[in-house]
Protein backbone atom coordinates (compact mmCIF):
# COMPACT_ATOMS: atom_id res chain seq x y z
CA UNK A 1 0.00 0.00 0.00
CA UNK A 2 2.82 2.21 0.95
CA UNK A 3 5.00 1.54 -1.77
CA UNK A 4 2.12 2.47 -4.36
CA UNK A 5 1.31 5.88 -2.87
CA UNK A 6 5.24 6.48 -3.37
CA UNK A 7 4.91 5.91 -6.89
CA UNK A 8 2.01 8.09 -7.13
CA UNK A 9 3.35 10.49 -5.49
CA UNK A 10 7.10 10.01 -7.77
CA UNK A 11 4.67 10.22 -10.50
CA UNK A 12 3.08 13.15 -9.85
CA UNK A 13 5.66 15.23 -9.42
CA UNK A 14 7.78 13.89 -12.60
CA UNK A 15 4.66 14.94 -14.43
CA UNK A 16 4.86 18.72 -13.01
CA UNK A 17 8.72 18.15 -13.60
CA UNK A 18 8.06 17.53 -17.25
CA UNK A 19 5.49 20.18 -17.73
CA UNK A 20 7.24 23.08 -16.51
CA UNK A 21 10.26 21.69 -17.91
CA UNK A 22 8.37 21.82 -21.61
CA UNK A 23 7.22 25.49 -20.65
CA UNK A 24 10.42 26.62 -19.31
CA UNK A 25 12.21 25.66 -22.65
CA UNK A 26 9.71 26.55 -24.81
CA UNK A 27 9.34 23.38 -26.40
CA UNK A 28 5.85 24.36 -27.39
CA UNK A 29 3.93 27.78 -27.61
CA UNK A 30 2.49 28.90 -24.62
CA UNK A 31 -1.22 29.00 -26.19
CA UNK A 32 -0.85 24.77 -26.41
CA UNK A 33 1.16 24.21 -23.67
CA UNK A 34 0.82 26.94 -20.45
CA UNK A 35 2.78 26.93 -17.33
CA UNK A 36 1.20 25.14 -14.45
CA UNK A 37 0.75 27.90 -12.31
CA UNK A 38 -0.98 30.12 -14.71
CA UNK A 39 -3.47 27.01 -15.01
CA UNK A 40 -3.56 27.03 -11.14
CA UNK A 41 -4.18 31.15 -11.44
CA UNK A 42 -7.48 30.53 -13.55
CA UNK A 43 -8.93 27.49 -11.74
CA UNK A 44 -8.83 30.05 -8.48
CA UNK A 45 -9.65 32.90 -10.78
CA UNK A 46 -12.64 31.31 -11.99
CA UNK A 47 -13.75 29.29 -8.78
CA UNK A 48 -13.53 33.12 -7.60
CA UNK A 49 -15.55 34.97 -10.42
CA UNK A 50 -17.85 32.66 -9.76
CA UNK A 51 -17.67 31.57 -13.49
CA UNK A 52 -16.34 27.84 -13.01
CA UNK A 53 -17.86 27.74 -9.22
CA UNK A 54 -21.49 28.14 -11.05
CA UNK A 55 -20.73 25.35 -14.01
CA UNK A 56 -19.27 23.13 -11.63
CA UNK A 57 -22.81 23.31 -9.11
CA UNK A 58 -25.11 23.38 -12.50
CA UNK A 59 -23.54 20.16 -13.60
CA UNK A 60 -23.88 18.35 -10.37
CA UNK A 61 -27.04 19.86 -9.94
CA UNK A 62 -27.75 19.10 -13.42
CA UNK A 63 -26.77 15.36 -12.83
CA UNK A 64 -28.48 15.03 -9.37
CA UNK A 65 -31.67 15.54 -11.13
CA UNK A 66 -31.13 13.17 -13.88
CA UNK A 67 -30.44 10.27 -11.46
CA UNK A 68 -33.52 11.68 -9.36
CA UNK A 69 -35.86 11.16 -12.47
CA UNK A 70 -33.60 8.19 -13.57
CA UNK A 71 -34.20 6.12 -10.46
CA UNK A 72 -37.89 6.58 -10.45
CA UNK A 73 -38.87 5.85 -13.57
CA UNK A 74 -36.41 2.75 -13.63
CA UNK A 75 -37.77 1.72 -10.40
CA UNK A 76 -41.45 1.72 -12.10
CA UNK A 77 -40.42 0.23 -14.89
CA UNK A 78 -38.99 -2.83 -12.76
CA UNK A 79 -41.92 -2.96 -10.34
CA UNK A 80 -44.39 -3.25 -13.68
CA UNK A 81 -41.91 -6.01 -15.20
CA UNK A 82 -42.24 -7.71 -12.40
CA UNK A 83 -45.92 -7.90 -12.23
CA UNK A 84 -46.18 -9.68 -15.97
CA UNK A 85 -44.12 -11.38 -18.12
CA UNK A 86 -44.84 -9.99 -20.83
CA UNK A 87 -44.00 -6.37 -19.52
CA UNK A 88 -41.14 -7.85 -18.86
CA UNK A 89 -40.39 -9.05 -22.13
CA UNK A 90 -41.31 -5.55 -23.55
CA UNK A 91 -39.05 -3.93 -21.15
CA UNK A 92 -36.37 -6.36 -22.25
CA UNK A 93 -37.10 -5.55 -26.19
CA UNK A 94 -37.13 -1.52 -25.20
CA UNK A 95 -33.87 -1.57 -23.40
CA UNK A 96 -32.30 -3.50 -26.03
CA UNK A 97 -33.31 -1.02 -28.65
CA UNK A 98 -32.46 1.93 -26.45
CA UNK A 99 -29.53 1.05 -24.27
CA UNK A 100 -27.01 0.62 -27.22
CA UNK A 101 -27.67 4.73 -28.22
CA UNK A 102 -25.22 7.16 -26.81
CA UNK A 103 -26.97 9.93 -25.42
CA UNK A 104 -25.18 12.29 -27.83
CA UNK A 105 -26.94 10.58 -30.67
CA UNK A 106 -30.20 11.45 -30.06
CA UNK A 107 -29.56 15.09 -29.23
CA UNK A 108 -30.18 16.56 -32.33
CA UNK A 109 -33.85 14.36 -32.29
CA UNK A 110 -34.22 15.93 -28.99
CA UNK A 111 -33.44 19.38 -29.67
CA UNK A 112 -36.24 19.34 -32.15
CA UNK A 113 -38.63 17.80 -29.79
CA UNK A 114 -37.73 20.01 -26.90
CA UNK A 115 -36.36 22.64 -28.21
CA UNK A 116 -32.75 24.13 -26.61
CA UNK A 117 -32.05 24.52 -23.09
CA UNK A 118 -31.75 22.30 -19.86
CA UNK A 119 -35.01 20.09 -20.91
CA UNK A 120 -33.21 18.77 -24.01
CA UNK A 121 -30.02 18.75 -21.76
CA UNK A 122 -32.15 16.78 -19.34
CA UNK A 123 -34.06 14.03 -21.73
CA UNK A 124 -30.22 13.33 -22.95
CA UNK A 125 -28.76 13.33 -19.45
CA UNK A 126 -31.59 10.78 -18.64
CA UNK A 127 -31.66 8.45 -21.64
CA UNK A 128 -28.05 7.90 -21.04
CA UNK A 129 -28.83 6.83 -17.07
CA UNK A 130 -31.96 5.35 -17.04
CA UNK A 131 -30.86 2.01 -19.02
CA UNK A 132 -28.27 0.76 -17.10
CA UNK A 133 -29.71 1.49 -14.29
CA UNK A 134 -33.14 -0.41 -15.39
CA UNK A 135 -30.87 -2.89 -16.00
CA UNK A 136 -28.87 -3.36 -12.72
CA UNK A 137 -32.01 -3.19 -10.86
CA UNK A 138 -33.93 -5.72 -13.02
CA UNK A 139 -31.23 -7.74 -12.54
CA UNK A 140 -30.71 -7.36 -8.79
CA UNK A 141 -34.85 -7.83 -8.19
CA UNK A 142 -34.87 -11.26 -9.88
CA UNK A 143 -31.48 -12.23 -7.70
CA UNK A 144 -33.41 -11.15 -4.70
CA UNK A 145 -36.65 -12.58 -5.82
CA UNK A 146 -34.62 -16.34 -6.26
CA UNK A 147 -33.29 -16.22 -2.71
CA UNK A 148 -35.55 -14.19 -0.82
CA UNK A 149 -39.18 -15.34 -2.44
CA UNK A 150 -39.66 -18.21 -0.15
CA UNK A 151 -39.06 -16.08 2.92
CA UNK A 152 -41.42 -13.66 2.04
CA UNK A 153 -44.43 -16.71 1.39
CA UNK A 154 -43.56 -18.57 4.78
CA UNK A 155 -43.26 -15.09 7.16
CA UNK A 156 -46.59 -14.19 5.03
CA UNK A 157 -45.23 -10.78 4.36
CA UNK A 158 -48.02 -8.08 3.12
CA UNK A 159 -46.86 -6.31 0.06
CA UNK A 160 -45.69 -3.35 1.17
CA UNK A 161 -43.03 -5.33 3.34
CA UNK A 162 -42.37 -6.88 0.63
CA UNK A 163 -41.15 -3.84 -1.48
CA UNK A 164 -39.70 -2.14 1.17
CA UNK A 165 -37.38 -5.03 3.28
CA UNK A 166 -36.68 -7.62 0.56
CA UNK A 167 -36.84 -5.58 -2.75
CA UNK A 168 -35.70 -2.10 -2.08
CA UNK A 169 -33.53 -3.12 1.20
CA UNK A 170 -32.41 -6.00 -0.70
CA UNK A 171 -31.56 -4.47 -4.22
CA UNK A 172 -29.38 -1.45 -3.04
CA UNK A 173 -25.91 -3.25 -3.77
CA UNK A 174 -27.50 -3.33 -7.53
CA UNK A 175 -28.97 0.20 -6.76
CA UNK A 176 -25.30 1.58 -6.20
CA UNK A 177 -23.94 -0.13 -9.27
CA UNK A 178 -26.94 1.67 -11.22
CA UNK A 179 -25.72 4.51 -9.61
CA UNK A 180 -22.43 4.53 -10.37
CA UNK A 181 -22.79 3.52 -14.18
CA UNK A 182 -25.45 5.98 -14.66
CA UNK A 183 -23.73 8.67 -13.25
CA UNK A 184 -20.90 7.97 -15.66
CA UNK A 185 -22.54 7.53 -18.35
CA UNK A 186 -24.72 10.56 -17.60
CA UNK A 187 -21.17 12.53 -16.87
CA UNK A 188 -20.28 12.04 -20.31
CA UNK A 189 -23.47 13.02 -22.03
CA UNK A 190 -23.92 16.46 -20.10
CA UNK A 191 -20.47 17.21 -20.94
CA UNK A 192 -20.29 16.58 -24.24
CA UNK A 193 -23.89 18.02 -24.87
CA UNK A 194 -23.20 20.92 -23.75
CA UNK A 195 -19.63 21.18 -26.03
CA UNK A 196 -20.93 19.86 -29.03
CA UNK A 197 -24.20 21.28 -29.45
CA UNK A 198 -22.81 24.48 -27.65
CA UNK A 199 -26.27 24.48 -25.73
CA UNK A 200 -26.08 27.43 -23.12
CA UNK A 201 -28.99 29.01 -20.95
CA UNK A 202 -29.01 31.28 -17.85
CA UNK A 203 -26.87 28.82 -16.25
CA UNK A 204 -24.33 26.83 -18.59
CA UNK A 205 -21.96 23.55 -17.44
CA UNK A 206 -18.87 22.40 -17.39
CA UNK A 207 -19.25 21.18 -21.25
CA UNK A 208 -20.47 24.80 -22.40
CA UNK A 209 -17.20 26.03 -19.98
CA UNK A 210 -14.74 24.26 -21.73
CA UNK A 211 -16.53 25.40 -25.29
CA UNK A 212 -15.65 29.16 -24.28
CA UNK A 213 -12.11 28.62 -23.15
CA UNK A 214 -11.90 26.84 -26.89
CA UNK A 215 -13.91 29.71 -28.44
CA UNK A 216 -11.70 32.53 -26.97
CA UNK A 217 -8.40 30.61 -27.21
CA UNK A 218 -7.48 30.53 -23.47
CA UNK A 219 -5.59 27.46 -22.49
CA UNK A 220 -4.82 28.03 -19.17
CA UNK A 221 -8.47 27.96 -18.57
CA UNK A 222 -8.91 24.99 -20.90
CA UNK A 223 -6.46 22.81 -18.86
CA UNK A 224 -8.73 24.96 -15.72
CA UNK A 225 -12.06 23.16 -17.03
CA UNK A 226 -10.11 20.08 -17.44
CA UNK A 227 -9.00 19.80 -13.87
CA UNK A 228 -12.81 20.80 -12.85
CA UNK A 229 -14.36 18.17 -14.66
CA UNK A 230 -11.67 15.67 -13.07
CA UNK A 231 -12.28 17.02 -9.62
CA UNK A 232 -15.63 16.51 -10.01
CA UNK A 233 -15.34 12.77 -11.35
CA UNK A 234 -12.68 12.04 -8.37
CA UNK A 235 -14.56 13.24 -5.71
CA UNK A 236 -17.96 11.68 -6.73
CA UNK A 237 -16.66 7.91 -7.93
CA UNK A 238 -13.97 7.95 -4.84
CA UNK A 239 -14.99 9.55 -2.00
CA UNK A 240 -18.99 9.72 -2.73
CA UNK A 241 -19.36 5.98 -4.03
CA UNK A 242 -16.99 4.50 -2.07
CA UNK A 243 -18.19 5.71 0.97
CA UNK A 244 -22.15 4.60 0.50
CA UNK A 245 -20.75 1.51 -0.38
CA UNK A 246 -18.77 1.36 2.75
CA UNK A 247 -21.93 2.05 4.83
CA UNK A 248 -23.76 -0.61 2.42
CA UNK A 249 -21.13 -2.68 2.81
CA UNK A 250 -21.23 -3.34 6.81
CA UNK A 251 -24.87 -4.37 6.46
CA UNK A 252 -24.94 -6.21 3.63
CA UNK A 253 -21.67 -8.40 4.36
CA UNK B 1 12.93 1.70 -8.84
CA UNK B 2 12.84 -0.26 -11.93
CA UNK B 3 9.09 1.47 -12.47
CA UNK B 4 10.39 4.59 -11.98
CA UNK B 5 12.59 4.18 -14.85
CA UNK B 6 10.53 3.00 -16.67
CA UNK B 7 7.75 5.71 -15.96
CA UNK B 8 10.63 8.41 -16.65
CA UNK B 9 11.31 6.39 -20.00
CA UNK B 10 8.14 6.16 -21.34
CA UNK B 11 7.44 9.91 -20.42
CA UNK B 12 10.76 11.08 -22.63
CA UNK B 13 9.92 8.56 -25.08
CA UNK B 14 6.08 10.53 -25.70
CA UNK B 15 7.38 13.74 -25.37
CA UNK B 16 10.15 13.26 -27.61
CA UNK B 17 7.80 11.47 -30.09
CA UNK B 18 5.48 14.29 -30.10
CA UNK B 19 8.22 16.80 -30.56
CA UNK B 20 9.38 14.70 -33.84
CA UNK B 21 6.27 14.26 -35.43
CA UNK B 22 5.81 17.99 -35.44
CA UNK B 23 9.07 18.72 -36.86
CA UNK B 24 8.22 16.05 -39.32
CA UNK B 25 5.12 18.16 -40.73
CA UNK B 26 7.30 21.16 -41.57
CA UNK B 27 7.83 19.83 -45.08
CA UNK B 28 8.78 23.40 -46.90
CA UNK B 29 7.57 22.74 -50.48
CA UNK B 30 3.82 22.32 -48.94
CA UNK B 31 1.12 25.01 -48.33
CA UNK B 32 -1.99 24.34 -46.94
CA UNK B 33 -4.56 26.54 -46.97
CA UNK B 34 -7.68 26.37 -45.13
CA UNK B 35 -11.27 27.08 -47.57
CA UNK B 36 -14.61 28.07 -45.86
CA UNK B 37 -18.16 27.78 -47.16
CA UNK B 38 -19.84 31.32 -47.80
CA UNK B 39 -19.80 33.47 -50.62
CA UNK B 40 -17.51 36.17 -48.74
CA UNK B 41 -14.98 33.63 -49.53
CA UNK B 42 -15.71 33.22 -53.27
CA UNK B 43 -12.29 34.46 -53.86
CA UNK B 44 -10.52 31.74 -52.56
CA UNK B 45 -12.87 29.32 -54.66
CA UNK B 46 -11.63 30.85 -57.84
CA UNK B 47 -8.20 31.25 -56.43
CA UNK B 48 -8.37 27.59 -55.75
CA UNK B 49 -10.02 26.33 -59.46
CA UNK B 50 -8.26 28.98 -61.61
CA UNK B 51 -4.90 27.70 -60.00
CA UNK B 52 -3.38 31.20 -59.49
CA UNK B 53 -1.18 29.84 -56.36
CA UNK B 54 -0.01 26.45 -58.63
CA UNK B 55 0.78 28.60 -61.20
CA UNK B 56 3.49 31.09 -59.64
CA UNK B 57 4.70 28.82 -57.38
CA UNK B 58 5.73 25.05 -59.48
CA UNK B 59 7.73 23.93 -56.75
CA UNK B 60 4.68 23.90 -54.36
CA UNK B 61 1.98 21.58 -53.31
CA UNK B 62 -0.85 23.43 -52.76
CA UNK B 63 -3.25 21.49 -50.46
CA UNK B 64 -6.69 22.49 -49.79
CA UNK B 65 -8.59 21.51 -46.42
CA UNK B 66 -12.13 22.27 -45.17
CA UNK B 67 -12.23 23.22 -41.33
CA UNK B 68 -14.96 23.13 -39.36
CA UNK B 69 -14.98 26.71 -37.22
CA UNK B 70 -12.07 29.60 -36.96
CA UNK B 71 -11.50 27.86 -33.47
CA UNK B 72 -10.36 24.49 -35.84
CA UNK B 73 -7.98 27.35 -38.02
CA UNK B 74 -6.61 28.59 -34.77
CA UNK B 75 -5.80 25.01 -33.46
CA UNK B 76 -4.73 23.88 -36.93
CA UNK B 77 -2.22 26.51 -37.00
CA UNK B 78 -0.80 25.79 -33.79
CA UNK B 79 -0.39 22.50 -34.40
CA UNK B 80 1.76 23.13 -37.55
CA UNK B 81 -0.96 21.36 -39.74
CA UNK B 82 -2.17 24.60 -41.49
CA UNK B 83 -0.60 28.37 -43.23
CA UNK B 84 -2.90 29.97 -44.10
CA UNK B 85 -6.25 30.46 -43.17
CA UNK B 86 -9.47 33.00 -43.91
CA UNK B 87 -11.62 34.48 -40.93
CA UNK B 88 -13.19 37.45 -39.29
CA UNK B 89 -11.11 39.91 -37.53
CA UNK B 90 -12.08 38.93 -34.11
CA UNK B 91 -11.47 35.97 -34.03
CA UNK B 92 -7.60 36.30 -35.69
CA UNK B 93 -7.61 38.88 -32.78
CA UNK B 94 -8.26 36.44 -29.95
CA UNK B 95 -5.89 34.52 -31.27
CA UNK B 96 -2.89 36.65 -31.58
CA UNK B 97 -3.56 38.17 -28.32
CA UNK B 98 -3.19 34.61 -26.97
CA UNK B 99 0.43 34.73 -28.10
CA UNK B 100 -0.08 33.36 -31.77
CA UNK B 101 2.12 34.41 -34.11
CA UNK B 102 0.38 35.28 -37.21
CA UNK B 103 -0.81 38.23 -39.11
CA UNK B 104 -3.07 39.49 -41.62
CA UNK B 105 -1.78 39.47 -45.23
CA UNK B 106 -4.80 40.39 -47.16
CA UNK B 107 -8.32 41.59 -46.84
CA UNK B 108 -10.47 38.90 -48.79
CA UNK B 109 -14.25 40.39 -48.64
CA UNK B 110 -16.70 43.08 -46.74
CA UNK B 111 -20.26 41.85 -46.72
CA UNK B 112 -24.01 42.66 -45.01
CA UNK B 113 -24.15 41.39 -42.00
CA UNK B 114 -27.52 40.95 -40.03
CA UNK B 115 -29.45 39.74 -37.41
CA UNK B 116 -32.82 38.40 -38.30
CA UNK B 117 -35.74 37.32 -36.81
CA UNK B 118 -38.78 34.88 -36.96
CA UNK B 119 -40.87 37.22 -34.83
CA UNK B 120 -42.42 40.29 -36.34
CA UNK B 121 -43.19 42.17 -33.41
CA UNK B 122 -39.44 42.35 -32.89
CA UNK B 123 -38.28 45.87 -34.95
CA UNK B 124 -35.26 46.34 -32.35
CA UNK B 125 -32.84 45.45 -29.71
CA UNK B 126 -35.16 46.52 -27.30
CA UNK B 127 -38.08 44.36 -28.20
CA UNK B 128 -35.96 40.93 -27.32
CA UNK B 129 -36.95 39.25 -24.86
CA UNK B 130 -34.96 37.73 -21.90
CA UNK B 131 -36.33 34.05 -23.29
CA UNK B 132 -35.42 34.57 -26.60
CA UNK B 133 -32.21 32.20 -27.80
CA UNK B 134 -30.35 34.54 -30.32
CA UNK B 135 -28.39 31.78 -32.51
CA UNK B 136 -24.58 32.74 -33.92
CA UNK B 137 -21.71 30.62 -35.10
CA UNK B 138 -19.97 30.91 -31.52
CA UNK B 139 -18.89 33.15 -28.66
CA UNK B 140 -16.20 35.80 -30.23
CA UNK B 141 -17.15 35.46 -33.71
CA UNK B 142 -17.78 38.49 -35.73
CA UNK B 143 -21.47 38.19 -35.74
CA UNK B 144 -20.72 37.88 -31.27
CA UNK B 145 -18.95 40.96 -31.56
CA UNK B 146 -21.36 43.02 -33.57
CA UNK B 147 -23.89 41.89 -31.48
CA UNK B 148 -22.15 43.20 -28.65
CA UNK B 149 -21.30 46.60 -30.34
CA UNK B 150 -24.99 46.97 -30.83
CA UNK B 151 -25.78 45.99 -27.49
CA UNK B 152 -23.53 48.37 -25.76
CA UNK B 153 -25.21 51.35 -28.10
CA UNK B 154 -28.39 50.06 -27.02
CA UNK B 155 -27.91 49.06 -23.61
CA UNK B 156 -24.92 50.16 -22.53
CA UNK B 157 -23.87 46.53 -21.96
CA UNK B 158 -21.96 44.78 -24.40
CA UNK B 159 -22.51 41.75 -22.87
CA UNK B 160 -26.08 42.46 -22.40
CA UNK B 161 -27.54 39.03 -24.74
CA UNK B 162 -24.67 36.96 -23.85
CA UNK B 163 -26.68 34.32 -21.86
CA UNK B 164 -28.69 33.94 -24.55
CA UNK B 165 -26.57 32.77 -27.11
CA UNK B 166 -26.76 29.44 -28.93
CA UNK B 167 -24.04 28.38 -30.68
CA UNK B 168 -25.58 27.01 -34.33
CA UNK B 169 -23.60 27.10 -37.52
CA UNK B 170 -25.07 28.43 -40.19
CA UNK B 171 -27.67 26.56 -41.88
CA UNK B 172 -28.86 25.04 -38.39
CA UNK B 173 -29.58 28.71 -37.30
CA UNK B 174 -31.93 29.48 -40.15
CA UNK B 175 -33.47 26.18 -39.97
CA UNK B 176 -33.52 26.82 -36.10
CA UNK B 177 -35.51 30.21 -36.93
CA UNK B 178 -37.62 28.46 -39.44
CA UNK B 179 -38.77 26.00 -37.54
CA UNK B 180 -40.05 29.12 -34.88
CA UNK B 181 -38.61 27.05 -31.73
CA UNK B 182 -36.69 28.65 -28.73
CA UNK B 183 -34.51 30.34 -31.50
CA UNK B 184 -35.96 34.04 -32.35
CA UNK B 185 -33.24 35.55 -33.92
CA UNK B 186 -29.84 34.32 -35.78
CA UNK B 187 -26.94 36.16 -36.43
CA UNK B 188 -25.98 35.76 -39.98
CA UNK B 189 -24.36 36.05 -43.06
CA UNK B 190 -24.41 35.29 -46.41
CA UNK B 191 -25.70 33.54 -48.44
CA UNK B 192 -28.00 32.84 -45.49
CA UNK B 193 -28.99 36.06 -44.58
CA UNK B 194 -30.02 36.44 -48.20
CA UNK B 195 -32.04 33.38 -48.12
CA UNK B 196 -33.31 34.28 -44.92
CA UNK B 197 -34.34 37.60 -45.84
CA UNK B 198 -36.56 35.85 -49.07
CA UNK B 199 -38.93 34.27 -46.15
CA UNK B 200 -41.98 36.08 -45.56
CA UNK B 201 -41.47 35.31 -42.09
CA UNK B 202 -38.46 36.49 -41.42
CA UNK B 203 -37.44 40.16 -41.05
CA UNK B 204 -34.06 41.87 -40.37
CA UNK B 205 -33.78 43.55 -36.89
CA UNK B 206 -30.24 45.45 -37.28
CA UNK B 207 -27.37 45.38 -40.12
CA UNK B 208 -23.67 44.70 -39.16
CA UNK B 209 -23.18 48.30 -40.57
CA UNK B 210 -25.76 49.90 -38.32
CA UNK B 211 -24.36 47.54 -35.04
CA UNK B 212 -20.51 48.64 -36.18
CA UNK B 213 -21.35 51.98 -37.02
CA UNK B 214 -19.72 51.84 -40.65
CA UNK B 215 -17.36 49.82 -43.03
CA UNK B 216 -15.83 47.02 -42.25
CA UNK B 217 -14.18 44.05 -43.29
CA UNK B 218 -16.02 40.82 -43.19
CA UNK B 219 -13.31 38.17 -43.95
CA UNK B 220 -9.37 38.42 -43.68
CA UNK B 221 -6.53 36.56 -44.72
CA UNK B 222 -3.92 35.68 -42.05
CA UNK B 223 -0.57 33.77 -42.31
CA UNK B 224 2.39 32.54 -39.71
CA UNK B 225 5.65 34.67 -39.26
CA UNK B 226 7.29 31.07 -39.96
CA UNK B 227 5.23 31.19 -43.36
CA UNK B 228 6.00 34.86 -43.97
CA UNK B 229 9.73 34.49 -43.80
CA UNK B 230 9.44 32.45 -47.32
CA UNK B 231 9.27 35.50 -49.47
CA UNK B 232 8.33 33.86 -52.53
CA UNK B 233 5.78 31.79 -51.14
CA UNK B 234 3.94 34.71 -49.25
CA UNK B 235 4.34 36.87 -52.53
CA UNK B 236 2.86 34.65 -54.64
CA UNK B 237 0.07 34.10 -51.63
CA UNK B 238 -0.95 38.09 -51.86
CA UNK B 239 -0.76 38.30 -55.18
CA UNK B 240 -2.80 35.11 -55.60
CA UNK B 241 -5.67 36.60 -53.58
CA UNK B 242 -5.37 40.10 -55.62
CA UNK B 243 -5.34 38.20 -58.80
CA UNK B 244 -8.87 36.09 -57.88
CA UNK B 245 -10.23 39.35 -56.60
CA UNK B 246 -9.48 40.90 -60.34
CA UNK B 247 -10.70 37.71 -61.93
CA UNK B 248 -14.45 38.11 -60.72
CA UNK B 249 -14.26 41.54 -61.60
CA UNK B 250 -13.51 40.95 -64.63
CA UNK B 251 -15.47 37.78 -65.82
CA UNK B 252 -18.41 37.70 -64.21
CA UNK B 253 -19.52 35.14 -65.89
CA UNK B 254 -16.68 32.60 -65.55
CA UNK B 255 -16.63 33.50 -61.77
CA UNK B 256 -20.49 32.20 -62.16
CA UNK B 257 -19.63 28.85 -63.49
CA UNK B 258 -17.06 28.07 -61.35
CA UNK B 259 -19.26 29.49 -57.97
CA UNK B 260 -21.58 27.33 -58.85
CA UNK B 261 -19.61 23.87 -58.33
CA UNK B 262 -19.60 25.63 -55.07
CA UNK B 263 -22.81 26.85 -54.39
CA UNK B 264 -26.35 24.69 -55.04
CA UNK B 265 -27.99 27.92 -56.43
CA UNK B 266 -29.26 28.18 -59.40
CA UNK B 267 -27.12 30.74 -61.85
CA UNK B 268 -29.21 34.09 -61.78
CA UNK B 269 -29.30 33.58 -58.13
CA UNK B 270 -25.68 33.46 -57.13
CA UNK B 271 -25.01 36.22 -59.71
CA UNK B 272 -27.90 38.46 -57.88
CA UNK B 273 -25.93 37.22 -54.37
CA UNK B 274 -21.91 37.38 -55.93
CA UNK B 275 -22.83 40.88 -57.28
CA UNK B 276 -26.02 42.66 -56.71
CA UNK B 277 -26.14 42.16 -53.14
CA UNK B 278 -23.72 44.49 -51.25
CA UNK B 279 -20.68 41.98 -51.02
CA UNK B 280 -17.01 44.00 -52.02
CA UNK B 281 -14.40 41.74 -52.76
CA UNK B 282 -11.34 43.82 -51.74
CA UNK B 283 -7.71 43.21 -50.38
CA UNK B 284 -8.42 46.24 -48.56
CA UNK B 285 -8.77 46.10 -44.72
CA UNK B 286 -11.18 48.24 -42.95
CA UNK B 287 -12.37 48.28 -39.49
CA UNK B 288 -9.35 47.04 -37.95
CA UNK B 289 -9.09 49.35 -35.16
CA UNK B 290 -12.39 49.87 -34.49
CA UNK B 291 -12.43 45.98 -33.15
CA UNK B 292 -9.02 46.24 -31.49
CA UNK B 293 -11.03 49.53 -29.39
CA UNK B 294 -14.02 47.92 -28.61
CA UNK B 295 -12.52 44.18 -27.44
CA UNK B 296 -10.08 45.97 -25.23
CA UNK B 297 -12.30 47.62 -23.73
CA UNK B 298 -14.41 44.93 -23.15
CA UNK B 299 -11.38 42.99 -22.41
CA UNK B 300 -11.90 40.31 -24.81
CA UNK B 301 -8.26 40.93 -25.70
CA UNK B 302 -5.62 41.57 -22.65
CA UNK B 303 -2.72 43.06 -24.15
CA UNK B 304 -2.72 46.46 -26.25
CA UNK B 305 -2.34 45.94 -30.36
CA UNK B 306 -0.62 47.71 -32.64
CA UNK B 307 -1.96 47.67 -35.94
CA UNK B 308 0.78 47.70 -37.53
CA UNK B 309 2.46 44.29 -35.79
CA UNK B 310 -0.74 42.76 -37.41
CA UNK B 311 -1.56 43.90 -40.76
CA UNK B 312 1.18 42.98 -43.09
Amino acid sequence: MVRTKWHRLIFMILLIVFWEGAVQLKFYNPALLPSISLIIESFIKGLISGELSRAIFYSLLVIAKGLSISFAIASALVLLSRAKAWLDDLLTLVMTIAHPLPGIAILPLVILWFGIGEKAILFVVVHSMLWPIVLTLREGVIRLHQQYARIGTAFNLTLKKRIYHLYFMGSMPSLLTGAKMGWSRGWRAFISAEMVFGIVGERSGLGWYLFEQRVYFDAPGLYAGLIAIIMCGVLIEKVLFEKIEKGIGLRWS
Amino acid sequence: MKRIVAIILVMILVIASVGCSKSDEETKEKIVIAEQFGLAYAPLQIMKEKGFLDESLPNYQIEWVKLGNTAAIREAILADALDVGFLGIPPFLIGYDKGMEWGIFTGLSSAPLGLVSNDSEIKGLEDIKRTDRIALPQPGSIQHILLSMAAEKTFGQADYFDQQLVTMKHPDGMNALLSQGDVRLHYTSPPFLFEELKEESLSLVVDGETCFGGDFTFIVGMTTETFKEDQKAYDALVQGVEEAVLFMKDHPDETIDILSKYYDYDLDTLKNYVYEQNIVYSTEVKGLESFIDFMTKNELIEQPIQTEAILW
